[in-house]
């Protein structure tokens, strides 16, 4: 049960600023202001403007937290409290944990303590006297799950779960069956990544993976459009309350929707090339949909991964038809990401939680962008506009580099409150 | 001017296939793909081609290079680049 | 958990050995893999011993084709990869591509390679970045190239909890087969970030030993202990159903995993106990043992004073003043990172296995007070049935794994 959840991401500064933007269908991207992007290949990107103290960070929080960290406390602070769990209720702490998602650790933090101690990438034998006393933490990022369970007071299981860009859905359901389980009655999961720092820009220039589109930020990231070429790297958080069912009823807990079915596979293909003919993504749906028990013409609203390169649109269309059949043609499928950019392993928490969203409102949000639909995409991508539409079952997925493929299912609860 | 020895050093250091080079015109009319190089390999051989022998490919022709063949003739001929 | 899940397989690749036969017995004959880091000139940093893996080249065990993309992590992860599937004589295509996962646990990356990639950054520019730098570099990198290179298709993840996470990702393996998931799981994990920009990293930590001496640096629960020493490497493991093991291959396992926990530490300033002896009671309790059928545990062993005395307390909160035998095999390794956890658990197996426990060394003045059973000097033979492997990771991880011979 999903009773809680919180959003950061570019554009906006809360849950219902983001709701607002993605549903308006509106792109937060923007030409890169955390560093001076000319002489880089892609420079346009997803930021959000963090204000910590606006936040509640104290001073010393904002100095020992890399950013990637103060979008996961930030947002966890705001789910716990959104649920009713925040600190002083009943909650035994040790039933409570924290699955924190995320692919590239404390990536800024890590680059700008390199750039001093190496001055400037001159020393190979880079000086430990420049050192920051938090570099251990950046270096590490087991810290982001540790300032989270400090930020929730969870004395459970708590950890990272890093699997490249699949790491958001994964550290959900990783949650889930911790709570299945009986290892937590909550756990606060979610992703944070903030990426946007040279060595990231850098590496998926390399690989031409990101957006030339720089004379047009807001329309870099354009999947299943035709004039696709790349996506737009981004940063963001997004942190869930995740509750046994039981225990949420006890509670009288507003909920949201349920996960009742998820699944996480290996391609065994290739560290960052996907298939054609999307088998391995269409495995992964059809296993999260047997865990949920439900008919592939069940599913209501697909929130794509749609990263905007032309690789991941083909391999993702081919495993809708695939898993879902005929009714592929018939159900919407709309990608998040052409409005706030991939955030890398954020990105799948943020997807979950704008699915959460859409079975609350009753609304689809849209693919920015897509003004002339790649004729081998053929789907109903939902261009542009948002629609309003009854979504009880929601389908959400995502690849990552390092071969990997997730897929989670949503399902409204229909008894309103638990 | 590209000669194949310096093609396939390069590809041989960016794939780690350490038989390519001795290969020489035998794999002239290959493709990349049936030699087992993958689109890294290329985009990373390409850099290199740049680094080193100042070869500019630009991303949208090294994708429709499919032999060593094609990428010396590219670069050595600029004729065929239409 | 109803179904029973053993170690069929096992792949080292440790300071002491690059296979079982190696570390196992170096670890029974109290040969330590801690000496000088080497490689570099490292007198400009604060402390320069480390557990390294010497006599590893790349090149031998790996075909040239995975070299330009992969760091040292990588290689020593594939090596321990296709060790532990050849012991399982596993064949992945005979048990079926999907049925088979990779979860492993890393807590730095490829440190070395990002390193080198960041240097050409700065001072190249971003045109001289490699191409495999965007998957080299993070935590995912060790799960992605074997499960690519075996063919394994099934539930795969990465877990990371730093110093805990090795166990964790062994605990996230045993429930994928237990709950039918997967029939076969490879899982562990291996840590290495040992260039200069990674020991600066590791000595960030504030608690790794300036001590000179190889013989004095790592001293778990002794009056001098002074920090720990980072070491190299780790292991993986191949997980099965017991029954269909059995069916598959006729031999008689390594052992059976039968106990997880995972706690976490109260936030600074609370007034609340430490985890650890929460992990403990609860992985004991998952494996429905009381303590004592316990014969045997691998600590932690922090070799800081603080932190030793914290596993002092949870050891005879749990097993009552020196109620049970206790082994610090890190002493002759160092602390390993993700690749601790799933070293001490092949140690563990092995004891059980051959019936000995093997020496802490260096270690000479256990702290009275501490009264615990710290098994030193020389392997300890007795019979053994069930053991307990505990990790903790800076910041408050705490895990526990219980495993059980299989007679």
């Amino acid at each position: 049960m999903i009773t809680g959840l919180s959003v950061l991401a570019p554009g906006s500064t809360d849950t219902e600023g983001f709701w607002k933007m993605i549903t308006a269908g509106r792109s937060a991207i923007r030409r890169i202001t955390a560093f001076d992007p000319a002489a880089f290949r892609s420079q346009v990107a997803g930021e959000i403007d963090l204000d910590p103290p606006a936040l509640g960070f104290t001073r010393r929080e904002t100095r020992r937290l890399d950013r990637a960290g103060l979008l996961a406390v930030a947002c966890a602070r705001r789910a716990v409290r959104e649920a009713g769990i925040a600190s002083g209720t009943d909650l035994d702490p040790g039933r409570l944990g924290v699955s924190v998602g995320n692919a590239v650790g404390s990536a800024t933090s890590i680059e700008n303590e390199y750039v001093v101690l190496s001055d400037e990438g001159r020393q190979w034998l880079v000086d430990q006297t420049y050192r920051s006393p938090h570099l251990f933490d950046y270096f590490v990022p087991a810290s982001l799950a540790r300032e989270t369970a400090w930020a929730v007071g969870a004395e459970g299981p708590v950890g990272v779960v890093s699997a490249g860009c699949t790491s958001g859905i994964d550290a959900l359901g990783h949650a889930c069956r911790l709570i299945r389980e009986g290892s937590a009655d909550v756990m606060v999961a979610g992703a944070t990544d903030a990426p946007v720092t040279p060595i990231a820009v850098a590496c998926f220039d390399a690989i031409k993976a990101t957006s030339r589109r720089n004379d047009d930020p807001e329309g870099a990231p354009r999947p299943f459009d035709r004039t696709r070429d790349g996506f737009a790297l981004a940063e963001g958080a997004a942190m869930l309350v995740l509750e046994d069912g039981e225990h949420a009823r006890r509670r009288g807990a507003d909920v949201y929707g349920a996960v009742t079915g998820y699944a996480a596979h290996s391609n065994a293909y290739h560290m960052t090339g996907l298939t054609r003919d999307g088998t391995e993504m269409a495995r992964a749906i059809t296993t999260a949909l047997d865990e949920a028990r439900i008919d592939p013409t069940a599913v209501r609203y697909v929130n794509a991964h749609g990263s905007g390169t032309r690789q991941n649109d083909l391999h993702e269309t081919e495993a809708f038809k695939k898993a879902l059949g005929a009714h592929a043609y018939d159900v919407p499928v709309s990608s998040i990401k052409s409005m706030i950019g991939h955030s890398l392993g954020a990105i799948g928490a943020i997807e979950v939680a704008a699915c959460a969203l859409a079975i609350r409102h009753g609304v689809v949000p849209p693919t920015a962008n897509l003004h002339e639909p790649d004729p081998e995409c053929d789907l109903d991508y939902v261009p542009l506009e948002a629609r309003e539409r009854d979504i009880d079952t929601v389908l959400t997925v995502g690849s990552g580099f390092g071969g990997f493929q997730s897929a989670m299912v949503l399902q409204k609860w229909r008894g309103g409150r638990a | 001017m590209l000669s194949l020895d310096q093609l396939l050093q390069i590809l041989g250091e960016c794939s780690g296939d350490e038989q390519v080079t001795a290969q020489g015109e035998d794999v002239l009319d290959r493709e990349f793909d049936a030699l087992g190089y993958d689109s890294l390999v290329l985009l990373e051989t390409s850099a290199q081609l740049k680094h080193r022998h100042d070869i500019d490919i630009p991303e949208d022709v090294i994708r429709d290079l499919k032999t060593p063949r094609a990428v010396l003739e590219y670069v050595n001929v600029p004729a065929s680049r239409d | 958990m109803s179904t029973d899940v053993v170690v069929t397989g096992i792949g080292v690749t440790a300071p002491t050995g690059l296979s079982v036969k190696e570390y196992w017995d170096a670890t029974l004959a109290g040969t330590a893999g801690i000496g000088p880091l080497a490689g570099y000139d490292t007198t400009g940093y604060s402390a320069r011993l480390a557990g390294q893996i010497t006599g590893f080249d790349a090149r031998e065990h790996l075909p040239g084709r995975l070299l330009p993309q992969t760091d040292r992590v990588t290689r020593l992860a594939l090596l321990a990869a296709e060790r532990a599937l050849d012991d399982a004589r596993a064949d992945i295509a005979e048990l079926g591509t999907y049925a088979c996962g990779v979860v492993t646990s890393n807590a730095t990356g490829g440190f070395e390679y990002s390193h080198r990639e960041m240097q050409r950054l700065w001072a190249q520019g971003p045109e001289h970045v490699s191409v495999y730098q965007c998957f080299a570099w993070f935590y995912a990198v060790n799960t992605g190239q074997i499960s690519i290179r075996h063919g394994m298709r099934g539930p795969g993840g990465v877990i990371v909890a730093e110093q805990a996470g090795g166990l964790d990702a062994i605990g996230q393996a045993r429930r994928t087969i237990a709950h039918g998931r997967g029939r076969l799981m490879l899982t562990g994990g291996v840590e290495s970030s040992f260039d200069p920009w990674g020991w600066v990293s590791h000595l960030a930590s504030g608690t790794v030993s300036t001590r000179t001496d190889p013989t004095a640096a790592y001293l778990p629960f002794d009056r001098r202990a002074n920090g720990y020493v980072p070491g190299e490497g780790g292991a993986l493991l191949v997980l099965e159903d017991a029954e269909a093991a059995r069916r598959r291959t006729g031999r008689r396992p390594y052992g059976r995993i039968t106990g997880y926990a995972a706690t976490f530490d109260p936030a600074p300033g609370t007034e609340r106990p430490p985890g650890l002896r929460r992990a403990i009671e609860l992985a004991l309790a998952d494996a429905g043992v009381e303590p004592d059928g316990v014969d045997l545990v691998v600590a932690d062993a922090a070799g800081v004073a603080e932190l030793d005395a914290r596993e002092a307390d949870a050891l005879r909160a749990v097993f009552g003043p020196f109620g049970v035998p206790v082994c610090a095999p890190k002493t002759m390794v160092g602390r390993l990172m993700a690749g601790g956890g799933p070293l001490d658990v092949v140690c563990a197996l092995l004891a059980l296995r051959d019936g000995v426990i093997p020496p802490a060394v260096h270690v000479t003045d256990v702290v009275e007070d501490y009264r615990i059973d710290l098994v030193r000097d020389r392997p300890r033979p007795c019979p053994l049935s069930t053991a307990l492997v505990l990790a903790r990771g800076a910041g408050g991880f705490n895990s526990a794994v219980v495993v059980e011979r299989v007679p």
